[in-house]
């Protein structure tokens, strides 16, 4: 290797080191006593011995963090099926034909790209306060959704997009229906697409928070982000078992991202992009 | 088994027509490519038939019967697109099995077809492999077996050999021949490669800009193309077109632009208008006291020999069976059969004798 | 050649029965476009024609029920565009924006060009320079405020290890340094997504363009101009655009570090809309904001969205 080279992997892993600082030390603060990090100058590599897993019994213990991720995970799912199954047939619709009603909802979905969420709740609050939605499951995932269905939507066009349509026109010369072509041939070749969309929604609900503090307000309702973000509130923030929380709620994260990455790798360049 | 009547059919899209009525009888077991240049509509024409593309005005039947309004799995064909299109899913038995899956056929004959079909093919040692594993000729021969597994009315083939090379392509052009000969279906074959039109069919459709410019026998084509453009469009190396006029009279000859006259030997039609003469490469032949033409360029394909000659300024490409001692830059004298001389209009390359 | 009857049941019935097969897949392509296009009507369209209704009503009125009852008016733009705090979200959005695309960008475009150089372990390293576009904005904003805490965060730890600060720095409190804290934080979710996207772009690059140019006798820095970019540039401004986008749209990670503090030294355009909605209840002047906002946004993507096209060719 040569000097060039060797200069650039130290870059790299320059970037890569100051990149995960930022985890790297919320794990300390979590597992180190007090006394080492709540220094003045504490040690970047602590006494790993005297580590103790016990802040992360206490968010449980302490905190209703239990019901916050119950919570989540419930919004999540259920949006994230309403959303993909959504997204899916529209997708499919658009990636295969380009009449009117197509042109339409493709723009009307570009354009909701560029509506903040914070605009976008005005009105879903004052129309939530009307209909009863306000403080529900079910208004939590229909606002969602209005991130969910256009990201979902684009990126499973540009799956389907792939998919060569000489497939189903075969299939259907072989005697197939429309649905038929769709169900045996289209869908089965559309899997990673489906489940890097499933991935993508399910991340892009995790990390929702700004709906979930405005549409829900009963303490029993409310998600992660929002159980998390009312830590710093407090007057005395207690950091050892904010980072313990903040470890377990990025890790589910993490380790999807992790296993799933080329996947999502494909999605993100090709779905994603094409559809901005 | 059927044969196919199009009458007066057309394709638009919105407001713009691409397909101008054309009309068309395919009798039942012939072999008809459609031929001519991308976009002329010819791999249009050909969904149509399939039911792929909707028919925007006229009829298409296939054996007495209009399928205008069918799904493609009710016209009873079969078709193979250029790129195959197998399902990537499946193996080679399982792709093509489909139809018969779809049908509900019983597994003793499922398993029947697909032997034979595979037996035919030189497919035996395949059946279990996934297209991905296949190489470009197996994946063609599998997209024709699943064709055959289906018994159609009709072989449809867009293109089928165009992404082989081209040794393959010769085999397969005589494989797919032979098949037909052995099922003796009605096949409509799409290409633009001139050569397989003009070897593999009974008859050709020459397609340009959504209208058939003729149809016929290849032979007959070539012989005696409607216009200019069917005459350029079949034969390899294709037609020479001398730009010039018709001299009457005693110069029995075709007065090119540059005032030099080209011996006929023959009466001309008509009288002093403007012409385009079409010469075929290898109906022009060397010959003492011809006209002189000079050599620009010689290249020897080993049987034959193409020279590529100017005479008043214009190219005429000349094909010599055998070998040729002149040299780039020589003038030799050359003669044509006069029989072999076609004429055209200028102005839109319709046929003047 | 045997052949077994295999036309379908349908075909033996009179052609002109059943509905044309063409126009039964135009409707189910039309059939299949309906669900999204339901949940598009209702909660994006319909409300954004709400914003804009809203932005129209002068007046306040606390039962929001009945505030399309309030006369229709240009009010809340005259409001909004005379509030010195409208401008001033104006100028933080836009420093704000900049400043973490910016550096996002160089950063992104950086790691990117080092990834695509294969040296041993960056398949690896890939997967983990990415992980911070996973974390949920929220949790990116606890993570900095404690990294950058004023008693005992580290990074101020590390500061006086060195000797540059004696005493503690409240970096997301002081004025001067609150914008700069959460522009990092924000590029330090933002710049991964512009990593991948180049990286992809840049594999994607023909090796042998390269190797005619070293033939022609470029340098390092002529085939990054000469072959780099203008291969790399269409996504580069897409990639640019959505990031923008996404910044500019997104408070969470305003919101969690200083909701705007300290004194307004940090309140984007976003979540100027917000507050003016949630804080003050003033649902007139916040969508008033919103519709200048989704205007510009607009505008905006459509200028890149032009960039990146012409970039193609």
């Amino acid at each position: 290797m040569s000097i060039r080279r060797i200069l650039f992997w130290l870059v790299l892993a320059g970037f890569t080191v100051v990149t995960l600082f930022p985890f790297y030390w919320m794990v300390m603060t979590a597992i180190m006593p007090t006394d080492a990090i709540l220094a003045r100058s504490p040690s970047l590599l602590p006494d790993l011995s005297r580590a103790s897993f016990a802040p992360f019994v206490e968010i449980f213990v302490d905190k209703p963090f239990l019901i916050w991720m119950r919570n989540s995970l419930i919004v999540n799912l259920i949006c994230t099926t309403l959303s993909l199954l959504v997204a899916a047939l529209a997708g499919y619709s658009l990636s295969r034909f380009t009449n009117r009603p197509q042109q339409a909802l493709g723009a009307s979905l570009l354009v909701s790209k560029l509506v903040p969420s914070s605009l976008i709740l005005i009105p879903l609050f004052i129309i939530y306060s009307n209909i009863g939605l306000f403080n529900t499951y079910a208004g939590l995932v229909l606002a969602n959704m209005t991130i969910g269905v256009p990201l979902a939507t684009w990126l499973m066009k540009g799956f389907f997009d792939r998919i060569p349509r000489e497939l189903e026109q075969a299939a259907m010369i072989d005697g197939a229906t429309q649905l038929q072509a769709l169900r045996q041939i289209v869908l089965p070749l559309a899997r990673p697409g489906l489940a890097a969309s499933t991935v993508y929604l399910v991340l892009t609900n995790w990390s929702e928070f700004i709906f979930a503090r405005t549409l829900v307000d009963t303490p029993s309702r409310q998600v992660l982000t929002v159980g998390m973000q009312s830590f710093v509130g407090e007057q005395m923030v207690d950091w050892q078992l904010l980072m313990a929380a903040g470890t377990v709620s990025v890790l589910p994260a993490v380790i999807l991202f992790i296993f799933l990455e080329p996947f999502l790798v494909s999605g993100m360049t090709k779905g994603a992009l094409a559809g901005t | 088994m059927a044969g196919i009547a199009i009458r007066d059919v057309r394709k638009s899209y919105g407001s713009l027509e691409v397909m101008h009525g054309v009309s068309l009888d395919i009798k039942d077991g012939e072999f008809v490519t459609l031929v001519g240049p991308s976009g002329c509509g010819k791999s249009t024409l050909l969904r149509m038939i399939a039911g792929l593309e909707a028919i925007s005005g006229g009829t298409v039947e296939i054996g007495a019967r209009v399928v205008n309004g069918l799904a493609p799995k009710d016209r009873n064909v079969a078709m193979v697109f250029q790129n195959y299109a197998l399902y990537p899913h499946m193996t080679v038995a399982e792709n093509m099995g489909y139809s018969l899956r779809l049908k509900r056929t019983p597994k003793a004959e499922y398993d029947g077809k697909i032997q034979r079909v595979a037996e035919i093919l030189g497919l035996g040692e395949l059946l279990q492999r996934y297209p991905g594993q296949l190489s470009g000729g197996q994946r063609q021969r599998v997209a024709m077996g699943r064709a055959i597994v289906r018994e159609p009315d009709v072989f449809l083939f867009d293109e089928p050999l165009s992404n082989l090379d081209a040794k393959l392509r010769v085999q397969m052009r005589l494989e797919i021949k032979e098949l037909h000969a052995r099922l003796g279906t009605t096949v409509i074959y799409v290409t633009h490669d001139q050569i397989e039109a003009m070897t593999m069919a009974d008859r050709i459709v020459v397609m340009r800009d959504g209208v058939v410019e003729q149809v016929g026998s290849p032979l007959e084509l070539y012989d005696n193309p409607a216009n200019a453009f069917v005459a350029g469009f079949l034969g390899s190396p294709s037609m020479n077109f001398l730009e010039g006029r018709l001299t009457g009279g005693a110069d029995q000859g075709f007065e090119l632009t540059a005032g030099t006259i080209l011996r006929t030997g023959r009466q001309m039609p008509g009288d002093s208008s403007p012409a385009l003469l079409g010469i075929r490469p290898e109906s022009i032949r060397i010959e003492e006291g011809g006209t002189e033409v000079r050599i620009a360029a010689i290249e020897p394909t080993g049987a034959d020999t193409h020279i590529t000659a100017s005479i008043a300024g214009q190219h005429l490409t000349i094909v010599i069976n055998g070998r040729v001692s002149a040299k780039v830059g020589e003038t030799i004298p050359v003669a044509v059969d006069p029989a072999a001389l076609r004429y055209f209009a200028p102005e839109d390359g319709r046929r003047l004798a | 050649m045997t052949r077994s009857s295999t036309l379908s049941a349908g075909a033996d019935a009179p052609p002109l029965v059943d509905l044309d097969f063409h126009k039964r897949q135009k409707a189910l392509s039309f059939a299949l476009l309906l669900p999204a296009a339901f949940a598009v009507l209702t909660l994006i369209l319909y409300p954004l024609i709400r914003v804009v209704e809203i932005s129209f009503r002068d007046g306040r009125m606390m039962n929001f029920a009945r505030i399309s009852e309030l006369p229709l008016g240009l009010g809340n733009y005259a409001r909004v565009l005379g509030d010195a705090n409208f401008w001033n979200a104006c100028a933080t959005s836009a420093l704000y924006v900049t400043g973490s695309v910016g550096v996002g960008f160089l950063i992104g475009l950086a790691t990117a060009l080092l990834l695509n150089e294969k040296l041993p372990g960056t398949r690896f390293l890939r997967t983990l320079i990415l992980l911070p576009w996973a974390v949920p904005g929220v949790i990116v904003a606890i993570m900095f405020l404690w990294l950058l805490d004023s008693s005992f965060g580290v990074f101020n730890a590390m500061l006086r290890d060195v000797g540059l600060l004696t005493g503690d720095f409240p970096w997301f409190v002081d004025s001067r340094s609150a914008l700069i804290s959460v522009v990092l934080a924000t590029v330090w979710k933002t710049y991964p997504l512009i990593t991948l996207t180049i990286l992809a772009a840049l594999q994607s690059v023909p090796r042998d363009l390269y190797e005619a140019a070293m033939i022609d006798g470029a340098n390092r820095w002529n085939s990054f101009f000469d072959i780099t970019w203008p291969g790399i540039k269409g996504p580069a401004y897409l990639v640019i655009m959505i990031s923008a986008l996404g910044v500019f749209r997104d408070i969470d990670i305003v919101f969690a570090t200083t909701n705007g503090g300290p004194a307004r030294a940090t309140e984007t355009l976003a979540l100027y809309v917000y507050k003016e909605a949630f804080h003050y209840f003033r649902m007139g002047a916040a969508t008033a904001v919103g519709t200048l906002m989704v205007g510009v946004a607009f505008f905006i993507a459509f200028l890149f969205a032009g960039l990146a096209n012409r970039a193609r060719y």
